[in-house]
């Protein structure tokens, strides 16, 4: 439509203006944010240039505490079991969901049920009782270590091997993929089921209905799943806490768990703030790259 | 052909059920144990039933520690985890939709925000965002706990963000031709279709919420306020875990979660999805 | 000798009758009038179990019954409690009153020192020893920190009817490590089990510097500094011989101690399957009502010692404390309070000392009179500590932790004496030299501030 002269814009216009819309609707998440996150997030920054004893006023030091992060075998163990521990956990539990989404999308009248008895482990996962339990289970006279005796190898001990100490956290945490199997079972559910009524007619077979199907339409539900978990895989910090206290010989200090033990048991909130920084700057390197290659994987019904 | 069907579906419901109990063992056990003496649960390979039934676990950890019971932590339970459920549809709801259907200026980089929020782990904004509360005197309140989940989370943000970005273009567009305004189709085209979505969302968040314990540890630090994760943490200490009492009350805050998922499991299957995206 | 002291108990009582009007604050005679605090607010944290959530809150209603005080409290959980204390500090909200362990010196600013109240007869210490009230003092410059709610010793508990089946002598009083390590073996020999499960080894190897030799200990009474002349010869004799007997399996594996944790409840020594472990003696109750539930009955000894006429290593600390936050507005309120919570016989027969053994002799001596609060265990546990306290070097053992205290005792833990059993280290001498050089390091870390 063609304007003679520029006129100034009516009210209408302006609160239909895509920015406007924008802005209200994102209102909450700015408010939020600017208020509540962003101190926060800023003071912490400030706070690991400093030497910051909580119970003492922060003084600045500049790059030291980065620089000791650098020297610090402890934090880089840390790094590394903390990797060890994404690298093996997320993809379990990622296909664990999935593949258990899928079971149970066959419509039969228990379906509902059994959707309620796979999803009940992350209903408590997160607690503490859970995490005790746990311990228990696992322990060196528990059934597992038990049934494992039994197949032969004596003296095995997972909380008591630096090797081994990681799996049974693994497991814990991949033992809780309810919320992305309930992810994964919605997103399921959007596939028209047309798409499949055609690659029947086409002849196609379930394999392949799978792979050209379910997982791209899945896409960007995968990718979803792959990053929250991903961040939250690590921010592990409870079940470390509780079950093995970062033990044996620091094999399951996690990142997490290094933080909170350098700022409030050893009261170094300064340099546990510098610590969070350089795990930000790292996560934030690994999401980017996976945002940066989701375009060429990920399709979006358009 | 009938009898591979039926062979299919037996063997089906009998892999489902073996599996899923492996998956619930520790729950089982967990809810055994609650009927437990201590030295059945702590000891070398202990039976999966009680030799001795101690029902007292329940009475002994309801009445807590004090003046109130457990049922005053289930009520501030209820509040925090109903409200902050609430909160959260609500806000996700909007936020991701100006997100992910919005072109206004800056989105991109408000988006990247988001993400960055969820990277800092939260033990190192947990002071300066106590200190934030503290100076407006919100401290010792259900505040703290509730509001910040009517001002977005990310999680759930993204979340949506990923549904709305199935849902096709074509709708918006023909309903703009139709006059619709980005209002209107918000809450005409988006929101009926978010249907899966947002009863994820309720669910979801319901129990992070319900088993969050470092939000009431910081905050409903009066007994009154006690939430039931809290009422649970206190049984442990170095001086002695009261396992029975704790596992019995752990039992008891299964419950309302797990009804709350059957109740909304309902209607994702029968897909409240109001009218299909296709056809 | 019960009856002994009650009647000694009874003299005492009469006599403090009869002095009716003394200046002291001295809750428990006879016509006391409590003050008057009705509309008054006074807020109170502690951490613990549920149990002892219970017996606190008790007592505050009985308190706040006799004066009118309307107190508000909150509890946690040992962990969870520094939580909301470094965040409270942050935010100059901390309450009136607070629990403290002996980490007092790094929360230094948050505390007023309790001399003028003390000196002032607001708190009573006519029933507290010296050496009772040196367990919560600043050597450094003579502050009180807080008044102590109960004291604990680390020792050892052991199982004497393993012992007898395995024909060895009970541990004395001034055992040897020498006579240990054959105990350890003989029982690991005639049992297959391991002799010993639980052991803190911060605090064993503490002791045995201070064992080593006369003048020695690890941190100086003041805190300030290392007390040691840098000897390493101490630390490499324990790292070696809690090692070599850790190998020979008469030792439990780090694995399964770190399985136990603190949970002293699940160690094995209540099922049977262990002879000896070290716990704080406030846990000796816990530990034995497992060990009844299976038919097994335990007993406290001292740690042994490096030399058997030499220094027992041993010292009775505080438990916990009673702070008064130096930013309170209630300060004349909470020293009251707190001489109620420390000195008053009703008060502590609610709280039977759960915390740890009272500071308080009348308290004590009325609460052993007691059958129905001082069973046999309580009863063993109370011996112990007269026992330790009793030792001529206790007194000179019981130093401040400094701040850089937590960080050292997890390093010599987890990086030296559990590093040391998976073969990182060549030797114990080595792995006790680069414990002393690291530990230099972090106490250096911390000096500049």
């Amino acid at each position: 439509m063609q304007k003679a002269a520029r006129k100034p814009m009516t009210l209408r216009a302006f609160i239909n203006h895509d920015n406007t819309v924008g802005y209200l609707f994102a209102l909450p998440f700015l408010i939020g944010f600017l208020w509540l996150t962003i101190y926060p997030m800023g003071l912490s920054l400030y706070y690991s240039f400093c030497n910051y004893k909580i119970a003492s006023t922060p003084e600045w030091i500049g790059l030291n505490n980065y620089i000791t992060l650098f020297q610090d075998e402890k934090f880089g163990r840390s790094l590394l079991v903390t990797i060890q521990y994404v690298a093996i956990g997320v993809p379990l539990k990622l296909i664990f969901a999935l593949l258990v989404a899928m079971l149970l999308t066959r419509p039969t009248r228990l379906q509902g049920f059994y959707r309620a008895i796979y999803y009940i482990p992350s209903l408590i996962g997160g607690s503490v009782a859970v995490a005790l339990v746990w311990k228990q289970l696992f322990g060196s006279r528990g059934p597992i270590v038990t049934l494992i005796k039994g197949m032969g190898a004596t003296g095995f001990n997972f909380f008591g091997n630096s090797t081994w100490a990681f799996l049974p956290l693994v497991l814990c945490n991949a033992w809780q993929f309810g919320s992305s199997m309930l992810i994964f079972a919605s997103g399921l559910k959007q596939i028209p089921k047309d798409y499949y009524e055609a690659s029947e007619i086409d002849g196609a077979g379930a394999v392949k209905r799978f792979f050209s199907i379910t997982l791209p339409c899945l896409s960007p539900i995968i990718l979803f799943n792959l990053i929250m978990q991903l961040i939250s895989g690590f921010m592990t910090f409870t079940q470390a806490q509780i079950i093995t206290q970062g033990g044996p010989n620091y094999a399951t200090n996690y990142i997490a768990l290094n933080i909170f033990t350098e700022g409030f048991a050893y009261s170094h909130m300064g340099y546990a703030c510098a610590q969070s920084w350089v795990m930000l700057l790292i996560m934030a390197a690994i999401t980017g790259i996976i945002f940066k290659t989701s375009s060429s994987w990920t399709f979006y019904e358009n | 052909m009938r009898r591979r069907r039926i062979t299919m579906t037996v063997l089906y419901h009998l892999f489902v059920v073996a599996f899923g109990l492996l998956m619930i063992y520790p729950v089982l056990w967990m809810i055994m144990s609650s009927f437990k003496m201590k030295s059945e649960i702590l000891g070398n390979n202990v039976p999966f039933f009680p030799t001795t039934w101690v029902f007292e676990n329940y009475p002994n950890g309801w009445k807590g520690a004090g003046v109130y019971t457990f049922a005053t932590y289930f009520k501030n339970s209820f509040i925090v985890a109903g409200l902050g459920t609430l909160g959260t549809v609500i806000s996700s709801a909007m936020v991701s939709y100006a997100l992910a259907r919005v072109p206004f200026r800056g989105r991109k980089f408000w988006f990247t925000c988001m993400i960055m929020t969820m990277l800092l782990p939260g033990q190192v904004l947990m002071i300066p965002q106590y200190i934030i509360w503290n100076r407006m005197g919100l401290v010792s309140t259900f505040i703290p706990p509730i509001l910040p989940k009517f001002l977005g989370w990310p999680f759930f943000i993204y979340m949506m963000m990923q549904f709305i970005r199935g849902l096709p273009k074509e709708l918006d567009e023909a309903a703009m031709i139709d006059g619709c305004s980005k209002y209107s189709i918000f809450s005409r085209i988006v929101l009926p279709l978010l249907g899966p979505s947002i009863i994820t969302t309720i669910v979801i968040s319901f129990y992070w919420i319900w088993d969050d314990y470092m939000g009431p540890l910081l905050y409903l630090n009066k007994p009154e306020l006690y939430t039931v994760s809290l009422g649970i943490k206190n049984f442990a200490d170095v001086q002695g875990t009261n396992f029975g009492p704790m596992f019995a009350m752990s039992t008891l805050s299964l419950i309302p979660v797990f009804l709350l998922f059957l109740f909304f499991n309902r209607y994702l299957m029968e897909g409240v999805t109001a009218g299909s995206v296709k056809g | 000798m019960k009856k002994l002291l009650a009647l000694i108990l009874a003299a005492v009582m009469a006599l403090s009758m009869v002095a009716v009007a003394s200046a002291d604050n001295n809750v428990n005679a006879e016509g006391y009038q409590f003050p008057d605090y009705s509309g008054k607010k006074m807020s109170i944290m502690w951490w613990g179990s549920d149990t002892r959530a219970k017996m606190t809150i008790e007592m505050i209603e009985l308190y706040e019954q006799l004066t009118g005080l309307d107190i508000e409290y909150e509890f946690y959980d040992g962990g969870s409690y520094w939580t909301q204390f470094q965040a409270k500090m942050a935010s100059d909200s901390l309450p009136d009153v607070f629990q403290m362990g002996n980490n007092w010196l790094t929360y230094y600013d948050t505390i007023q020192p309790l001399n003028e109240y003390i000196e002032n007869g607001t708190i009573d210490t006519s029933a507290i020893s010296e050496a009772m009230l040196a367990t919560t003092k600043n050597q450094a410059n003579g502050d009180i920190t807080g008044m102590s709610n109960g004291t604990n010793a680390r020792c050892f508990a052991y199982n004497p009817a393993i012992f007898d089946a395995c024909g060895v002598a009970y541990p004395t009083d001034n055992w040897t490590w020498d006579d240990f390590a054959a105990a350890c073996r003989t029982i690991h020999e005639k049992t297959g089990n391991p002799a010993v499960t639980t052991l803190e080894y911060n605090s064993l190897a503490f002791s045995v510097v201070t064992q080593w030799k006369e003048g020695y200990n690890f941190y100086s009474m003041d805190g300030t500094s290392f007390a040691f002349n840098g000897d390493v010869e101490p630390l490499a004799y324990i790292f070696d011989l809690l090692t070599t007997l850790q190998k020979e399996g008469c030792i439990a594996d780090y694995g399964i101690q770190n399985e136990i944790g603190t949970n002293v409840e699940a160690d094995w020594i209540a099922f049977g399957d262990a002879a000896i472990m070290m716990l704080s003696s406030n846990q000796f109750q816990a530990l034995s009502n497992v060990a009844k539930e299976n038919g097994i009955t335990l007993e406290l000894c001292t740690i042994p010692r490096v030399h058997a006429d030499g220094q027992s290593g041993m010292v009775v600390r505080s438990s916990q404390e009673m702070c008064i936050y130096k930013k309170s507005e209630n300060k004349e309120i909470a020293a009251n309070f707190i001489n109620f919570f420390v000195n008053s016989i009703a008060a502590n027969k609610i709280l039977n000392c759960e915390r740890g053994v009272s500071i308080n002799s009348d308290v004590l001596a009325a609460l052993k009179a007691d059958p129905e609060k001082t069973d046999e265990v309580t009863g063993k546990v109370y011996t112990i500590i007269a026992k330790i306290g009793s030792f001529p070097d206790t007194a000179n053992s019981s130093p401040a932790e400094p701040a850089a205290n937590e960080k050292i005792s997890d390093t010599l833990k987890k990086t030296y004496f559990q590093g040391l059993a998976e073969g990182k280290f060549a030797s114990a001498q080595e792995a006790a030299e680069k414990f002393w050089e690291e530990a230099q390091a972090i106490w250096a870390e911390y000096e500049a501030q």
